[in-house]
C-alpha cells in the first residue's frame, strides 16, 4: 500500500501496463504524471523525452508505438486541442499510446488550476465522423492505477490511442493504492467494468455521475435514502464509448435521471440524445427547470461549469425536486 | 517511381542520389525508417527503399524520435520540406537538434509552399515572388541549416539538387552522419517560383541557383567564405558542421 497523488498513480499503472516510452510537455494540472513517468523510465536509455509542445508529445507516444513500443504522455485540457490531430491520425492509423488528460473547466483557466469536466463532447469527437477513442474516468487513485494500468494493455492489444481523464481533484487527491509497482502480468487480466453502480436496484431516481462528482454524488444518494427517496448512482467508468447498455439497465424502474457533471451539461446530451427523454439543457449551477418533453423519463442537469466543484447538498438539492 | 513535376524540379536527382546513398550504406532497406508529412520531400520517399511513415503535417520529427525509441538498431531519417522545417515543425527541428535525438533530417529547400501552387515559405528570400505574392515575399529568408547548426546539431550540410558528384558525396556522408544530422537540398521549384521571378526556363532557374552557391568551403581550401561574401542571397555549401578546422 502506498499514498499516490491520483496522476501519480496514472504514472505507475502506465509502467505496470507495459509503457515504454514516456514523451512530455509539462503541463501544470498533469505534471506529477511527467514527473512520476521520467523517475520510472530513468533507468532505461532514450526512454523519455521533454519535448517542445503537446502535438509533439503525442506524435513520438505514436512513433514508439509505430516502432512496436508503447508510449505515454500526459495532457491538460487545454493542450488538448493541440493534440487531436495526433489523436485521430493514431486512431486512423491504429497506433498504441496512451494519453492522459487532466480536465479543464470551460473557461481559458490562464493558469489557474480548477477541477473541471469539460473535454467529454470532445472526447466523443476523437475520430470525426467515427467513433471516440476509449476513454476510461477514474474516481480514485486507486482507481488512476488500475485503468491505467488496464488502458496501456487495452492500447496494445486493440492497437489504438487509449485515453485516461480524470479531474483536477481526482488528480490530485493523495490516497491509497494497493500494489502500485510493476508486477509482470499485464496480460490475461480481466478488463474493467464499464460502470459501477450503487443502490440502483430499486431506484426511482437515478443520478449519473464520474470523477470526483461520482464521489459527491454517492454521498447525496446516500442522504436521499435516509430521506425515504429510493435514489441510485450510475458512475461510467467507461466514457467513451458510453455504457447505455448498462445505463439502460440500471434505469429500468427510474422516473428520473439525474446527470451532475462540471461542465455545462455536455454528457447530458449523449444521454438524452440516447435515452429519448427530455432535450438536453445546458444551466449554470441550479438543476434544469425545464419538464420532461416526453415520458416517462425526465432527464435533467445539474451542471457546475465555473465553480470548481459540487458539494453532496448541492446534488441532495436538485435530487430530491427531480425525485 | 518519379514524382510528378520531377522533369522541371529536378527532384528526381535528389530521390535518386538519395536512393543511392542508401544502398551504399550498409544495415540495408529492413533497417531503414523514413517518416514524411508531406510538401515535395514526401516526393523524395517514392525513390527509396525502407519502410515510410506518412504523419499529420509538420510532425515527422517527434514522430521519428518515438520510432527511433522503439528501434533502437534502425537508421531513422525524415524527409522535410522548407515549409516544415523552418514553419509548422521549425520548432521540432531545433529541439530536436538541441536534444540530440537519434534522427537523421534531410530538407528539401524549395523556397516556396510548391504544394501551396505558390506561397511564400519561411525560406523564400526577401523579394522573391510567388504566384499569389508577385510583389515579391517582404520578410527575409530562414537560413535552415544554420539554424539547426547555432540549435546544436551534431552534423550539418547544404548541396544543391544540381550539384552532381558533389551531391552524391554529401549525401553519402549524411546517411552516416551522427545523429541529429541536416542536410539541407536547394531544389528550387520551377512552377510555384522560378517562373514567378524571370527564368525562362527550369534550366537557367538552376544555373542561377548554381551562382549563388559558395564553393570550395573554408581557407584551407581556398574558396571564398560567408566573411567574405556577406550577399544574403549567398549561400554556402558542402559539409558546414562539424567545421573542416576543427576536424584536422
Amino acid at each position: 500500500m502506498k499514498l499516490l497523488l491520483g496522476n501519480e498513480a496514472i504514472a505507475h499503472g502506465a509502467v505496470a501496463g507495459g509503457v515504454t516510452f514516456f514523451a512530455g510537455y509539462p503541463l501544470a494540472q498533469s505534471s506529477e504524471i511527467d514527473a512520476a513517468l521520467l523517475a520510472s523510465l530513468a533507468h532505461r536509455e532514450g526512454a523519455t523525452a521533454l519535448v517542445e509542445d503537446s502535438a509533439a508529445a503525442i506524435g513520438a507516444a505514436l512513433g514508439a508505438g509505430a516502432g512496436g513500443g508503447l508510449g505515454a504522455t500526459a495532457l491538460s485540457g487545454e493542450a488538448l486541442g493541440a493534440a487531436e490531430e495526433l489523436l485521430r491520425f493514431g486512431m486512423a492509423q491504429r497506433l498504441p499510446a496512451l494519453v492522459a488528460v487532466v480536465g479543464s473547466r470551460p473557461d481559458p483557466s490562464l493558469g489557474v488550476e480548477r477541477a473541471g469536466q469539460s473535454e467529454v463532447r470532445r472526447l466523443h469527437m476523437t475520430v470525426p465522423g467515427g467513433g471516440p477513442a476509449p476513454v476510461w474516468a477514474p474516481a480514485s487513485s486507486q482507481e488512476c492505477f488500475t485503468l491505467a494500468k488496464a488502458a496501456a494493455v487495452e492500447a496494445r492489444e486493440r492497437a489504438t490511442p487509449v485515453l485516461l481523464y480524470v479531474d483536477d481533484v481526482i488528480a490530485h487527491l493523495r490516497e491509497p493504492v494497493a500494489a502500485p509497482e510493476p508486477d509482470g502480468g499485464i496480460h490475461g487480466e480481466e478488463a474493467p467494468a464499464p460502470a459501477v453502480l450503487y443502490r440502483t436496484r430499486d431506484a426511482t431516481v437515478l443520478v449519473v455521475a464520474f470523477g470526483i462528482v461520482a464521489r459527491a454524488a454517492r454521498s447525496a444518494v446516500r442522504l436521499a435514502r435516509e430521506q425515504g427517496v429510493r435514489a441510485g448512482l450510475f458512475r461510467p467508468v467507461r466514457l467513451w464509448p458510453f455504457p447505455f447498455a448498462e445505463l439502460e439497465e440500471a434505469a429500468a424502474r427510474a422516473r428520473a435521471l439525474l446527470v451532475v457533471e462540471l461542465n455545462e451539461g455536455q454528457l447530458l446530451e449523449s444521454i438524452a440524445a440516447r435515452m429519448g427523454a427530455a432535450r438536453a439543457e445546458s444551466t449554470r449551477r441550479a438543476a434544469s427547470r425545464s419538464r420532461p418533453a416526453r415520458e416517462p423519463q425526465t432527464t435533467r442537469a445539474l451542471s457546475e461549469p465555473s465553480a470548481g466543484i459540487l458539494r453532496p447538498g448541492t446534488i441532495l438539492e436538485s435530487l430530491l425536486e427531480v425525485a | 517511381m518519379s514524382a510528378p513535376c520531377a522533369p522541371p524540379c529536378a527532384l528526381d536527382r535528389l530521390g535518386r542520389g538519395i536512393a543511392s546513398a542508401f544502398a551504399r550504406r550498409a544495415g540495408g532497406a529492413s533497417k531503414r525508417l523514413v517518416v514524411t508529412s508531406g510538401g515535395c520531400a514526401a516526393f523524395v520517399a517514392g525513390w527509396v527503399e525502407g519502410t515510410l511513415h506518412r504523419v499529420p503535417l509538420g510532425r515527422s520529427i517527434p514522430f521519428a524520435l518515438g520510432l527511433s525509441q522503439s528501434l533502437p538498431d534502425h537508421d531513422v531519417f525524415v524527409f522535410l520540406g522548407d515549409g516544415e522545417a523552418a514553419g509548422v515543425g521549425g520548432h521540432h527541428l531545433s529541439n530536436a537538434a538541441r536534444r540530440g535525438d537519434r534522427v537523421r533530417a534531410l530538407i528539401v529547400n524549395n523556397e516556396v509552399l510548391g504544394g501551396t501552387g505558390g506561397f511564400p515559405s519561411p525560406t523564400t528570400p526577401r523579394g522573391g515572388r510567388t504566384a499569389f505574392q508577385p510583389a515579391g515575399s517582404a520578410p527575409r529568408a530562414f537560413d535552415v541549416a544554420e539554424l539547426a547548426r547555432a540549435a546544436g546539431a551534431a552534423w550539418v550540410g547544404r548541396e544543391t539538387v544540381t550539384a552532381g558528384t558533389a551531391l552524391a558525396e554529401l549525401l553519402d556522408e549524411f546517411v552516416g552522419a551522427p545523429p541529429f544530422a541536416v542536410l539541407e537540398v536547394r531544389a528550387p521549384c520551377y512552377p510555384a517560383y522560378g517562373q514567378w521571378n524571370g527564368f525562362p526556363t527550369p534550366e537557367e532557374m538552376h544555373e542561377a541557383l548554381e551562382r549563388r552557391a559558395l564553393r570550395g568551403g573554408g581557407r584551407a581550401a581556398g574558396g571564398r567564405t560567408e566573411a567574405e561574401s556577406p550577399d544574403p542571397d549567398r549561400f554556402r555549401v558542402g559539409k558546414l558542421w562539424p567545421a573542416r578546422e576543427s576536424a584536422t
